[in-house]
């Protein structure tokens, strides 16, 4: 099980921001948050959870809530 | 020791520090999530800039770690996607990566493809001087490894351009929609090492020349002073080791031992074949003693004339390490906590790895055994001891098929180096082909060895005074008492050739250049901006001790010397 706080720090990491910097972030609005670090993300995501993702879970993640709803499904 | 003792702290952090992540830097399987953690010191920054046609920011984004062990930090600058190769490099680059997916390209199968993308490297090479490399990665298509070799034949005539084959890029289409790249993480991750480890430190001529290894717990389990040689195990994966070190010297890289054991223990070891397939005769020096680790890795780097930055030290013990590395603070290391880390290590440490082996590669090992020979040579007669050494000069005064040679020993002669030039290839290419610029370059054999091309002397016309910027000598070539004589020749040469009224010589102060300054004092006298040339009458007897052959279009089969000093 992925918890909100390991999301948290993959997302710090893709995105090279402080945590308390994610609760603003979103997709295609924040500045460090463009195409090429979101594959930065879902690379994270993929080797942490050893499961590939799908181009629709990977459209879904916009924000850290469905970052956090998408790995967990990933873990369930 | 020679550090001071700040020197010896940093040392000791540089070294915790390095050595807690080579775990994941040499491991069989990267790790992304354990690569971005790693932040080593990296005092040097290297500027690269990626001409590319597709995204590659996956791939040099983990580079760091990997250049960080040599003690660089990559900071790349990437064109915009580009498949027509159109913009030109910016100039400040101390390397250019052309990555191309030739996925991009309708016309790849066509036969004339090659020859177009020749043509379009070519032209970005006239914006810049910096080695370029050049990875044609191509997802799907069966013929990417001929492609490559097809333009790695085309491209010879480019100076200072390698093309490597990056191999199978695993694809993951699922997520190309996406991101505009069909690259696997774990591909990225392995082209990535690839980068840092092997392909970036070989183009900037950062490499290992030397590799010193512990015996005891390193390249066999157990003690061989307390097992007795039928008590040591040489596992699969140590004899994995072994074979890697037989490679590397093989390849040109020195082999040494630093044991603490009894020498004839250690003679006994290596003549009975357990260490096979090492044999006696790789490595260039045995040293079996109770003497400190330290004081035999001096001993060594003064046997071999290399520098500890040319060299990697292994060894199981990390006392050992410590020590050695608070000696000699630029010693690359590498903890053997098992043979499969060390295989890992030899695989994977930056600067291990080569494009290429030339045959002076091949003999560099039996050179320097030739070396530690002559200096056991008796003859005070220093024109008795030429002619008893045999020894053949051989001077090219345009030496077109040498340039990547040339340039090679230009970046890696730190001692006899007047100016510290550094030449690219594409520097020596332009001052070939320019009329009122040359290189000299100088190849030197005796009976004790052939060392190859050993010398450069790189310079241009002004108002009719040769002006020399870059004087040259392998360490491979020194202590043979020929260099003044050599030199001067060439200098004689040059003066012919251009009409010329003297030569002033350039020069730098470096951290080692010490013997060329020693040998501009011998030779010249300070002036202005450099150093006036003073011809010396009597070097002109020793030419009847040397066979002298003069050159103006070599084919080069003498060689090169290759050996960093």
């Amino acid at each position: 099980m992925v918890s909100a706080d390991e999301a948290a720090e993959l997302l710090s990491l893709a995105l090279d921001l402080p945590l308390d910097a994610l609760k603003e972030a979103r997709r295609g609005v924040t500045p460090e948050w463009d195409s090429l670090h979101h594959v930065e993300l879902m690379f994270l995501v993929e080797e942490r959870t050893g499961v590939l993702l799908e181009p629709e879970q990977l459209a879904e993640i916009i924000d850290l809530p469905s970052l956090i709803r998408v790995m967990s499904s990933l873990s369930t | 020791m020679g550090a001071s003792p700040a020197h010896a702290k940093a040392a000791r952090a540089g070294y915790l520090d390095s050595l807690s992540h080579h775990g994941a830097l040499f491991s069989p399987t990267l790790s992304r999530l354990a690569l971005r953690g790693i932040k080593l010191r990296a005092p040097e920054s290297i500027p690269i800039h990626v001409v590319r046609n597709a995204p590659v920011e996956y791939v040099f984004g983990t580079v760091g770690p990997f250049l960080g062990v040599s003690g660089a930090t990559a900071v790349v600058s990437y064109s915009a996607y580009d498949d027509t190769l159109t913009a030109l490099a910016p100039g400040d680059a101390s390397l250019i990566v052309v990555w191309l997916d030739y996925d991009r390209y309708s016309s790849r199968h066509d036969p004339s493809f090659p020859a177009w993308l020749v043509g379009r490297l070519a032209h970005l090479r006239k914006s810049t001087s910096a080695p370029m490399l050049v990875v044609g990665s191509d997802l799907d298509e069966p013929g990417r490894a001929s492609l490559n070799a097809r333009l790695e034949q085309l491209t010879d005539h480019i100076p200072g351009l390698t093309v490597v084959d990056p191999g199978v890029t695993h694809s993951v289409a699922r997520s190309s929609a996406v991101t505009q790249s069909r690259l696997s993480g774990e591909r990225a991750l392995e082209l990535s090492r690839l980068l840092g480890a092997q392909w970036i430190p070989a183009l900037l001529q950062r490499t290992v020349r030397m590799v010193v290894v512990d015996l005891d717990n390193t390249l066999y389990g157990g003690t061989l002073g307390e097992d007795g040689l039928d008590g040591i195990v040489v596992s699969p994966d140590h004899r994995m080791v072994l074979g890697q070190l037989a490679e590397l010297a093989r390849r040109g890289v020195l082999l040494a031992i630093a044991s603490k054991n009894d020498p004839r223990d250690v003679d006994d070891l290596l003549l009975s074949g357990a260490l096979s397939p090492l044999r006696p005769d790789d490595f260039v020096s045995v040293l079996a003693s109770w003497q400190p680790k330290p004081d035999a890795l001096l001993e060594l780097l003064r046997l071999t004339r290399l520098g500890a930055s040319a060299t990697l030290f292994v060894d199981d013990n990390p006392g050992e390490l410590l020590a050695a590395s608070m000696a000699l603070p630029d010693l690359h290391l590498v903890h053997a906590i098992s043979a499969v880390h060390t295989a890992g290590a030899l695989s994977w440490y930056p600067g291990l790895w080569r494009p290429s082996v030339s045959k002076e590669d091949l003999g560099r090992s039996a050179d320097l055994r030739a070396n530690l020979a002559r200096a056991s040579a008796t003859s005070s007669d220093p024109a008795q001891y030429l002619a008893e050494l045999e020894a053949e000069v051989q001077i090219d005064t345009s030496p077109t098929v040498a340039v990547r040679r040339i340039s090679e020993l230009s970046n890696k002669t730190n001692q006899f180096n007047t100016n510290l030039r550094r030449l690219t290839e594409t520097d020596v290419a332009r001052r070939l082909s320019d009329p009122d610029a040359f290189v000299v370059t100088v190849s030197l054999a005796d009976r004790l060895s052939d060392s190859g091309l050993i010398a450069l002397v790189s310079g241009e016309l002004q108002d009719e005074t040769i002006v020399v910027d870059e004087v040259a000598v392998s360490c491979r070539a020194l202590g043979r008492g020929v260099e003044d004589f050599f030199l001067q020749l060439s200098f004689d040469l040059m003066i012919e050739r251009f009409k010329a009224d003297g030569v002033l010589i350039l020069s730098t102060q470096g951290p080692r250049n010490e013997p060329a300054h020693a040998w501009l004092r011998r030779n010249a006298t300070p002036s202005g901006l450099g150093w006036r040339w003073s011809r010396r009458p009597e070097l002109d007897a020793l030419r009847s001790s040397i066979t002298v052959t003069v050159d103006s279009d070599s084919d080069g089969e003498m060689g090169v010397a290759r050996g960093e000093c």
